[in-house]
């Protein structure tokens, strides 16, 4: 036990000094932020510059109303939200010719960006349509909608001389909110920030996973092909070897989520601070490092196989995959947390660490079942060490070509 | 005294060395010879503990080689190599910590090594740094700077310049003086001629013959002529006196047939050449490698 304390040692002093581990230092955060924040905040980031529109309307019954109530909306600066000049419609030659000139107006975006056209048709009734070259804005169209909607309504309840309070009233919308209830009490769900938190969360597990893997695999094939592995052998035990390079990995895993933690907590304290994901912390840790430990033991057992850089690429590039698949089913985990399916992926080592990590932050998980995820997760990461040393022992000594699944089933049964 | 009793080794039914025992002594270099892929590395592995034998066993001092056994061993493996990214003081340091020497020891012996083979300037710089010859003398440091009672050498002077050479056998030579007992595996026939005490010859994971350099010799018999000339000297070939002869263009070696004599021969050559030197000579420790390979191989 002491060499592979030595061996820890040597791990980790090397690799905490390496270019490449003060690169991911710095790099990771970036990517993850580039990756996983920025398309979610461009997705949501509203336009912040008046739209020109116009608006056929073949019934001739609602163009002014809906104009006068879309001149309302008003962008964050307070410029009109659309502009919507008059006149524009071609009045000569009917409702098919002057839809095919605004068609042919929008698509050379000569002023129009879009129009809506609003028409009957015989057999399903009043049609609404927003016109435009790009699919539009979603918050554009869920005003227009909203906004003719609304007028529709007024108009029919004005018709059947419906009081002007409750009339009010009836239109009146109210927005439902999410509110989690936890045992610290309740508080407001919004639906981005959890799917945010989350990811981000499995996203640093998945770069963690994936860098120190990587850099594992490629330690084991360097100390293959220099024949360094043959010295190192003759001075300790394969085992030794092997739990002390998960060691000094560890290690080096903890003073990268140490240094993230504290170049997160200054840059944005407070407001990371009240997050779920960080208030579950305390749960949340322990699955990272059984997630770690589970991988990394994999990585080893596989790793000692290969011999080259290039399998070692491609190798880590599937195991990589692995590790990255629970994120697929990350959506509907969030949207569904305890459904029984889920459930089903929360035991399975593979995935348990994600499910879980993406659970806890939506919902209250019970602790009986914690317990039994966390204690699969341990009893399998047992059987991979013990796997992995078998193969480890045999693998390392072995060169040639990445041998063949019946012959690493006698790896594994050799004694 | 390290003694290696009928190991034998077998892989998915190929048995890559078959019941091999030989002896050796501290204060001795031992040759540990054959020809590529007679078996030579796997039983230095099995000596050295990096692979289990099938059967038999290490024994050091009379017992089984323990747990322990692997912190008295040193081993330089022939194929090279090192952490590229490392630095020098910190990869010699880490190796002898894993034979279990307490760090402020390490470093010291560390720099006392590579004194003595002349790179101490470049402690600080990392192996990618240094020349290759360099790397080498690193990976020589690493083999002995735990101070090894059992020292195995694949190949050490491989990749070595002449005077490098020289360097690194004076410093073999002084640590057989200390009692070290030294495994020496080799191509280098003349080296291991001059340097080992005994050997040990082995084919195909078989024991060829083995014993003192001197014994070895004379149990194989057939002695030489040895001759240095001017001229050619290819007629000698088809000389009824002669069995076999190499000739190389100003050097030759002759072997008789049986019941002639050199007397007979010499005559015929001084005759017909220039001649500088006619000796008769034991066989080199080449010739008896290449022919005994080469019968066991028939």
């Amino acid at each position: 036990m002491k060499k592979a304390f030595e061996v820890a040692k040597w791990e980790y002093l090397q690799k905490v000094r390496s270019k490449e581990f003060i690169i991911s230092i710095v790099i990771t955060p970036v990517i993850f932020i580039a990756f996983s924040i920025l398309p979610t905040l461009l997705a949501d980031k509203d336009s912040d510059v008046p739209k020109a529109i116009t608006i056929l309307d073949s019934t001739g019954q609602y163009e002014d109303a809906l104009r006068t109530s879309l001149e309302k909306v008003k962008l964050e600066d307070g410029q009109p939200r659309f502009l919507i000049p008059k006149n524009v419609v071609p009045k000569d030659g009917g409702v098919i010719e002057a839809r095919k000139k605004l068609d042919d107006s929008v698509f050379n975006k000569s002023v129009l960006e879009a129009y809506i056209f609003i028409y009957e048709k015989s057999d399903s009734g009043l049609q609404l349509e927003f016109r435009s070259k790009s699919m539009g804005n979603f918050r554009d169209i869920n005003i227009i909608e909203s906004s003719f909607n609304s007028i529709r309504r007024t108009r029919l309840l004005e018709n059947k001389n419906i009081e002007q309070s409750l009339l009010d009233s009836l239109t009146a919308s109210v927005n439902l909110r999410s509110i989690k209830i936890t045992m610290k009490g309740e508080e407001d769900i919004n639906f981005q920030t959890q799917f945010l938190s989350t990811l981000v969360l499995v996203m640093a597990l998945f770069f963690i996973i994936m860098f120190t893997g990587g850099s594992l695999v490629r330690s084991l094939v360097e100390e293959k092909s220099n024949r360094l592995i043959e010295i190192i052998l003759s001075s300790c035990r394969p085992d030794d070897l092997l739990i002390g390079k998960v060691m000094g990995l560890t290690l080096l895993v903890i003073t990268q989520i140490g240094i993230w933690g504290l170049m997160a907590f200054s840059i944005a304290g407070p407001v990371i601070a009240t997050s779920s994901a960080v208030q579950n912390m305390h749960m949340v840790l322990p699955y990272f490092f059984l997630a770690f430990l589970f991988y990394v033991s994999i990585f080893v057992g596989v790793g000692s196989m290969v011999n080259t850089e290039q399998e070692a690429q491609q190798i880590t590039g599937y195991l990589t995959m692995l590790v990255v698949s629970p994120v697929v089913i990350l959506m509907p985990i969030i949207q569904n947390p305890d459904q029984s399916l889920v459930k089903i992926f929360a035991y399975i080592p593979f995935t348990s660490p994600i499910v879980m990590i993406a659970r806890m932050n939506v919902v209250e998980v019970p602790l009986y079942e914690h317990l039994i995820a966390m204690g699969i997760l341990v009893l399998s990461i047992f059987v991979i060490i013990k796997i992995s040393v078998k193969i480890f022992r045999i693998g390392i000594l072995s060169y040639g070509k990445v041998p063949s699944f019946k012959e690493l089933i006698n790896w594994i049964r050799y004694d | 005294m390290l003694e290696v009793k009928n190991i034998r080794k077998e892989f998915k039914n190929v048995v890559a060395v078959d019941d091999l025992s030989f002896n050796v002594e501290p204060g001795k270099i031992f040759g540990l010879l054959g020809p590529n892929g007679a078996g030579k590395t796997t039983t230095i592995r099995m000596i050295l503990d990096i692979i289990k034998p099938t059967s038999g066993g290490i024994f050091i001092d009379g017992k089984p080689a323990g747990k322990d056994f692997n912190n008295i061993t040193g081993y330089l493996p022939e194929e090279r190599g090192l952490y590229k990214k490392s630095t020098i003081l910190d990869i010699i340091k880490y190796f002898a910590g894993l034979k279990g020497v307490p760090a402020s020891v390490a470093e010291k012996s560390a720099i006392e090594w590579l004194k003595k083979l002349d790179i101490q300037d470049y402690k600080k710089r990392k192996v990618q740094e240094l020349s290759k010859g360099n790397q080498q003398k690193v990976q020589f440091i690493i083999s002995v700077v735990h101070n090894p009672t059992v020292l195995v050498l694949d190949e050490p002077f491989s990749g070595f310049d002449p005077i490098n050479q020289e360097l690194v056998r004076d410093e073999i030579i002084r640590l057989k003086a200390e009692g070290k007992t030294i495994i020496l595996s080799t191509h280098q026939m003349d080296m291991a001629e001059k340097m080992c005490e005994s050997i040990f010859l082995i084919n195909k994971g078989k024991e060829v013959c083995h014993g003192p350099i001197n014994e070895v010799k004379r149990n194989f018999g057939k002695e030489f002529i040895k001759i240095e000339y001017a001229g050619d000297a290819n007629f000698i070939k088809t000389l009824p006196e002669v069995k076999t002869a190499d000739i190389y263009g100003n050097f030759g070696e002759i072997e008789l047939n049986v019941g002639s004599s050199a007397e007979d021969l010499l005559p015929k050559i001084f005759n017909n050449l220039q001649l500088r030197s006619f000796s008769i000579e034991a066989p080199t420790l080449n010739r008896i490698f290449i022919d005994t390979i080469r019968n066991t191989g028939e």
